[in-house]
């Protein structure tokens, strides 16, 4: 399920790539079940990551805080760096486009 | 009717007061055609109704009798429940009853539950339906909790807290009532919990016993466990509703997963997980058990139905596990009788040893324990996941939604974290060229198929079979569908416009018979698969109700 993930890796450098991988094993261990293997699934019952608006830092984070429609809230549980790593892997697409400028 | 000698001491206790569905119309359920007051069509779950209005010539002329929204887009896998004329059905965060004539709502009630909760359910946000018993509904919660409702009002008349659920427990299961003690299983295999079997009064929500699956140090069966801490976060789930012999007086409860699944981290057998227990009803005791996966490292389930039924005069249990064996036992002694593959391909064992009943392990699971890149078919999802089998009386044939799915997967040192995955393993899903799963006629003693439909996309639902040699079950893609149980040939389909991962019943009421079911994507496959065939099939869940074309 990695593989690919982390052949896109080195393109980032640093801490970044540290982060993205954090990133990789915190969406693997949160949010595959619903939201599918690299982020793949129909959309039907859950979003469709690969849509989130890479602009929307705020949202994304809310969402995963606090929960958004039948999403539950992780707050209580996830650190501040698996939050931001998350955002890395979602906002990069899984490592697939580069991490947006204007978000950070 | 025959009187068992725990009915008649049921009677007595209940000092001669009459009530609505008694122990007796419990145990009789599969003679009334009026009312399905259990689980799985019968205390032995064979799925199986003798009514044959609907049959083999004319199912062609089904048409829907009527359609209730369910207000709901996650995955529909409960059991709707029949009684004088009004139908019991659940979501995971609703109860209803519902005219079963016109589907016409009697009352709806509504449950809260903290944000948090769904994300200790591993594989889909579901509810597997109510136990009905003098006049009250049980359900259970996501967030563990054990509810009685008053069946003419739906007003909550107690709720019992099981344990809390953000350590990684929960509950989706249907309840079982045996013997006069309300009976469920927890979920949460997946997040280090140690499982447990539970027994309630139903008339306060006293807690009468809880039977651990995975025993602690110094009681039966912690010789199978390493001398460490590794039995706190055992696993050995039990989410699926038990089937109960009234004659035996015994209750038969499947077990899951041993966690994590690296099965490096706990040499031995792990008892009881991937077990089938026969229990006491009244006390939780153990009467014997059976292991059909010892050391599991696949995820490999025995929590599926353990369905009742005689043949060649033997009472025995059937199973369709996960591991692609369907085992056949001597229901009174858990001894095995068959032991076949149900699926063309099992990496893992070649047979299981019919002496000892334990399995011919191949080199891949010695490689899976030791923490090699493997790939293993049936994968984690199982031969069978989730969705009932029917068994056929008639045609003697047992009908299941077979998959055809293998996975990538090696041991990693696990991580333990209260309430998140605690897999212990990286995987992924290897896919066949061609179908995902097939509907398989097949005979539980040889394992012959009789025949097969195979399917693009796996079928989750759970299948029905009928006097009428009928076969019904449906597609993720939304087809309801019917088969004749005797050749395969397809008689009807029907678009219900979502997916169907629930479990079809019957019934009849001044004289025509219906097919109702829950519809309506989710579960496991839809959430975890990336199936992105499945875009154009939208959630939404609802109940229809089928019968013949006037």
């Amino acid at each position: 399920m990695t593989t690919l993930a982390l052949l896109a890796a080195p393109v980032l450098a640093g801490d970044a790539v540290s982060e993205f991988e954090l990133g990789v094993k915190t969406y693997r261990d949160f949010c595959a079940h619903c939201h599918g293997p690299e982020m793949v699934n129909p959309g039907t019952n859950s979003y469709d990551l690969r849509k989130w608006p890479t602009d929307n830092r705020d949202g994304f984070v809310t969402a995963v805080l606090h929960g958004r429609g039948d999403m539950p809230a992780w707050g209580d549980i996830l650190l501040p760096d698996e939050v931001s790593a998350l955002w890395r892997y979602v906002a990069t697409r899984g490592g697939k486009e580069p991490f947006p400028d204007s978000s950070d | 009717m025959k009187l068992t000698s725990s009915m008649i001491a049921l009677s007595i206790a209940m000092s001669g007061v009459a009530f609505a569905q008694s122990a007796d119309d419990l145990v009789n359920d599969t003679a009334t055609f009026g009312n399905v007051l259990t689980y799985g069509m019968g205390y032995g779950q064979q799925r199986f109704s003798p009514l044959d209005q609907i049959n083999a010539d004319n199912a062609g002329k089904l048409v829907p009798a009527w359609v209730y929204s369910l207000d709901d887009s996650r995955g529909q896998e409960s059991f709707p429940l029949l009684n004088e004329g009004v139908m019991y059905v659940t979501t995971h965060k609703s109860t209803m009853a519902l005219d079963a004539k016109t589907g016409k709502q009697i009352w709806k009630v509504v449950l809260d539950y903290p944000a948090e909760t769904p994300r200790v359910a591993c594989c889909g946000i579901v509810n597997r339906g109510v136990a009905l018993y003098d006049g009250k509904l049980y359900r259970t919660t996501l967030d563990a909790n054990v509810i009685a409702l008053d069946a003419s009002t739906g007003e909550e008349v107690w709720k019992s807290n099981s344990i809390d659920f953000k350590a990684g427990y929960s509950f989706t299961v249907a309840p079982l009532i045996a013997d006069g003690v309300l009976i469920v299983g927890i979920s949460g295999g997946e997040y280090g919990i140690r499982g447990y079997i539970e027994g309630y009064d139903p008339m306060t929500g006293e807690r009468l016993w809880r039977t651990y699956t995975v025993p602690e140090p110094g009681e039966p069966g912690s010789e199978t466990w390493p001398e460490t801490d590794a039995w706190e976060r055992g696993g050995g789930p039990a989410w699926l509703t038990g089937t109960y012999d009234p004659d035996m007086n015994t209750v038969f409860w499947g077990t899951g997963n041993a966690g994590p699944w690296n099965a490096g981290v706990r040499p031995g057998d792990n008892l009881y997980t991937t077990s089938i227990l026969a229990l006491d009803p009244k006390t939780g005791t153990i009467k014997w058990h059976y292991q059909t996966t010892p050391n599991d490292p696949f995820d490999y389930d025995a929590t599926n139905e353990l369905v009742l039924a005689e043949i060649d005069d033997q009472k025995v249990i059937m199973q369709a596990n996960r591991n692609g064996f369907f085992y056949v036992l001597n229901r009174e002694d858990g001894t095995l009788v068959a032991a076949n593959k149900f699926v063309d391909r099992v990496d893992w064992a070649d047979s299981i040893d019919l002496e000892t009943g334990r399995p011919n392990e191949t080199p891949v699971a010695a490689a899976a324990r030791s923490g090699e890149q493997v790939e293993f078919w049936p994968g984690a999802l199982g031969g069978k996941n989730w969705s009932p089998i029917a068994y056929n009386p008639q045609t003697g044939l047992v009908y299941i939604n077979t998959q055809n799915i293998g996975m990538n997967y090696k041991a990693v040192e696990p991580t333990y974290r209260a309430g998140v995955f605690y897999f212990g393993a990286e995987f992924s899903w290897s896919w066949p060229e061609g179908d995902r799963g097939y509907l398989r006629a097949m005979d539980p003693m040889t394992g012959d198929v009789k025949w097969q439909d195979g399917s693009a996309i796996p079928r989750y639902a759970g299948i029905l079979s009928t006097g009428g040699n009928l076969v019904f079950t449906g597609k993720q893609s939304g087809e309801f569908e019917a088969f004749n149980a005797e050749t395969g040939d397809k008689l009807y389909e029907f678009n219900v416009g979502t997916g169907i991962v629930g479990q079809p019943m019957t019934w009849e009421m001044d004289g025509t018979q219906y097919v109702s079911l829950a519809v309506g994507s989710g579960a496991v496959y839809t959430l975890f698969s990336g199936d992105e065939r499945l875009a154009a099939t939208p959630s939404g869940g609802a109940v229809w109700t089928f019968k013949l074309m006037e």
